[in-house]
């Protein structure tokens, strides 16, 4: 009995020790919250036609410019729709009070 | 038979000797006070050929993506940067603190090898994966799989061409979840 009870706060422990090992790994989400954007304003220097499309370093700030670029226009159209839905609602509201 | 025992006795003489000396506390372990040449120079020759022989079978992958210095650098830049520097850098607390100093990894001279590149990348990745004893180099194969160490590896191997502004957008989380 004694032997079973060791045997289980063993697996217990072992089990316990597994899982915090892999709770502590380092994981990139936890970066995000202070995580600084690229500053791709630095590229804009660039003589883009001296620039070597095959070298990975470029392709790798293009790439990642690119998503810097569209998650800034996504943000602003989707800033804009809310805009443009807020003052249909205002309207909305608008015609509803005067009836 | 007497000169089995004279090398056996002169041999406990020697490990008695050894244990003495570390008794007594008079070895320094001071990270401010540099080992004698000889003695750096002999780690430091133990030391490449252990992780030359352990990382004498690895597969280096392709490490040419673009991909991998988007998904490397950040991880550089959070796990390494600290000790190893970034473009621009020259010093930092702990790479003045650290003995033996950590290298600084922006300079195409540290840390390649001797211009094998496939060795230079076996030599890095069994490096972080498996960490340094006494040296300060941590072993991150324990929380990290084998593909996030790859892409450190082609980041660090890219390095020495990055000004400090490509560094920074490289290595910026921000707009950057879709890499992980």
């Amino acid at each position: 009995m004694r032997i079973k009870q060791i045997v289980k706060h063993s697996f217990i422990a072992v089990v316990a020790a597994a899982f915090s090992v892999v709770t502590q790994a380092h994981d990139p989400s936890l970066h995000m919250k202070n995580a600084e954007a690229p500053n791709c304003k630095a590229m804009e220097g660039m003589d883009h036609s001296k620039m070597d499309m095959s070298d990975p370093i470029i392709r790798a700030l293009m790439k990642k410019c690119m998503a810097q670029v569209h998650a800034e226009d996504g943000a602003a159209e989707s800033a804009g729709s809310s805009e443009k839905s807020g003052q249909a609602q205002h309207e909305a509201d608008h015609g509803q009070h005067k009836h | 038979m007497g000169w089995v025992k004279c090398v056996v006795s002169g041999l406990l003489l020697v490990v008695v000797a050894g244990l003495l000396v570390a008794w007594s506390g008079v070895i320094s372990v001071a990270a401010d006070q540099p080992h004698d040449p000889l003695t750096y120079k002999l780690l430091e020759f133990a030391r490449e050929r252990s992780i030359a022989r352990a990382a004498a079978d690895i597969e280096v992958p392709d490490l040419s993506d673009p991909d991998l210095l988007l998904a490397g650098g950040p991880d550089y830049n959070d796990m390494c940067a600290s000790c190893h520097l970034k473009p621009g850098q020259r010093e930092s607390d702990l790479s003045l603190g650290l003995y033996p100093a950590p290298p600084n990894l922006s300079l195409a001279s540290a840390g390649q090898g001797d211009g094998d590149e496939v060795q230079a990348a076996r030599r890095q990745f069994w490096v972080i994966k498996h960490g340094i004893k006494a040296s300060g180099m941590p072993a991150w194969g324990l929380t990290h799989d084998d593909q996030r160490i790859w892409a450190m590896v082609a980041f660090m191997k890219k390095m020495p061409q990055l000004s400090p502004a490509h560094y920074q957008i490289l290595t910026a989380r921000g707009d950057d979840e879709g890499h992980h």
